[in-house]
């Protein structure tokens, strides 16, 4: 009896210590309700409690930095890497990935095109309407990144800035009958609210990889370091891996591993 | 089902503390500051009527900033908490409260004053004589800011971080349903949160016509 009692007073003691741990995240990720999916699963298999804040690359980092997440899922490789240099994080693990498309008004026809640099030459030459989430996210990242290469520098009133998350950029551009480039998930999330179509996908380009960072324990003595080991290693488990591989909305899986599970 | 009722039962619990506290704080500021005469009145007056317009999404960063890691009350451990909520409410909703009640105060008739003085009140007797005689004002300014952070987002979503379980309210649940398609429960949650909005204002109204009943040249 006393053991009992003494087993289920430590128990007690470990909820009570029990740190929660805080997950940043990009919004793209969480709107599409995978994490709350696997939280639960983690949460039972761990023991620890786990916090999920959605917001842009961008906050995500900086929230690293601040060291007032544990644990990062992102998706901006370059920010990623410079990130990793400065010594905020202490281990960076891409698992998955899913990719960006061009959609735009499911009325409009356009040539068909080999690269998406050629996509973006017609947009611009053609001055058709393009919504740009200018916010910073991994996405803006990823369109500035293809109008970098291009030499060209959009502007001009066809180039709508929003500001605004995938989500309502995507609203705005249905409104607005507009291109823009968003991730494959928030698109088929909002599908069938919206009157545009996947015009352009599938360059490599276009590849949208995502990644776990460890925010680097020597910050702040009140950052979760081990419950942000033990989820990457939650979500590197195979049987993990596996149901994220499977995870879909309605018929179309969203993400793709960047390696088999054994 | 029960998700939203989570919800709502947090949303209630943040909007309702939130207003509580600064009630209290603002309404006895007004009235210190409308009984006393000093120097700078003009300017604490101006400074928080200017503060009634200041952007939500601005306090929610001063706030984030104030409890982040790394910031100076980064110890207490309160970001991403419901407690970081109704701070980053209540700073919004006392410049409204004290604003809205000072104007009320300041135009109490000068007779009345005078005559409390010349019958001996004492200065806490007469801010409670101001107070009784602008009691509908005072109901006006509660429910003025109440209306202004029940409808808030900007301000929680950076400081609660709209965490599932903890902190979502039902305005951040709006844009996260927003955001995921979901558009009927996004008006689902709306409903429900003007729902709480007009049975607070019922609330109120009641209480403050009984209230109004009691003043002591009614009795």
């Amino acid at each position: 009896m006393k053991k009992l009692v003494f087993v289920l007073l430590l128990m007690l003691a470990c909820v009570c210590v029990a740190k929660q741990l805080i997950l940043a995240t990009t919004t793209s990720v969480y709107n599409t309700g995978l994490l709350d999916f696997l939280k639960p699963q983690f949460e039972k298999r761990y023991g620890h409690s786990l916090s999920i804040v959605a917001v842009g690359t961008g906050m995500a980092l900086e929230y690293g930095k601040r060291a007032d997440a544990d644990i990062l899922l992102v998706h901006s490789p370059e920010d990623e890497l410079l990130f990793m240099k400065e010594g905020h994080g202490v281990l960076r693990v891409s698992f998955m990935y899913n990719d960006f498309v061009i959609v735009g008004p499911d009325d409009k026809t356009v040539p068909s095109v080999r690269t998406v640099q050629e996509f973006f030459d017609y947009i611009y030459e053609n001055k058709l309407s393009f919504v740009s989430r200018a916010d910073e996210s991994g996405t803006h990242k990823k369109e500035k990144q293809i109008w970098k290469s291009l030499n060209k520098v959009p502007s001009g009133a066809w180039y709508i800035q929003t500001g605004q998350d995938m989500a309502r950029t995507l609203m705005i551009a249905d409104e607005k009958r507009a291109f823009t480039l968003t991730d494959r998930s928030t698109f088929l999330a909002l599908k069938n609210k919206l009157n545009m179509k996947i015009f352009f996908e599938g360059d490599p380009q276009l590849l949208n990889i995502y990644s776990l960072i460890v925010v680097n324990p020597s910050k702040s003595d009140r950052l979760n370091y081990e419950g942000a080991l033990d989820f990457v290693r939650f979500i590197l488990d195979p049987a993990t891996l596996k149901m994220i591989s499977a995870y879909s909305a309605g018929e179309t899986k969203l993400f793709n591993l960047l390696f088999e599970p054994k | 089902m029960s998700e939203i009722f989570e919800i709502s039962i947090r949303s209630i619990y943040v909007n309702c503390t939130a207003i509580l506290i600064s009630t209290f704080v603002a309404v006895p500021l007004a009235l210190i500051v409308d009984f006393f005469g000093f120097r700078s009145k003009r300017f604490v007056i101006l400074l928080f009527q200017t503060l009634t317009g200041i952007p939500p999404v601005l306090v929610g960063l001063l706030v984030y900033l104030l409890f982040s890691r790394k910031g100076p009350l980064g110890n207490l451990g309160l970001l991403f908490t419901s407690t970081a909520m109704i701070l980053a409410q209540i700073l919004i909703a006392i410049p409204i409260i004290f604003s809205i009640c000072y104007s009320h105060f300041s135009k109490i008739d000068e007779k009345l004053r005078v005559i409390m003085k010349t019958l001996g009140a004492t200065g806490f007797q007469q801010m409670m004589g101001v107070f009784r005689e602008s009691s509908v004002g005072v109901v006006n300014a509660i429910l003025t800011a109440f209306g202004r952070i029940v409808g808030e987002v900007g301000a929680v979503m950076i400081v609660g971080g709209n965490i599932a379980g903890r902190t979502r309210i039902l305005t951040t649940s709006i844009v996260l349903y927003t955001n995921m398609g979901r558009f009927d429960d996004a008006i689902m949650a709306g409903a429900v949160l003007l729902m709480i909005a007009f049975s607070v204002n019922v609330l109120i109204t009641v209480f403050s016509d009984s209230m109004e009943k009691k003043k002591w040249y009614t009795r």
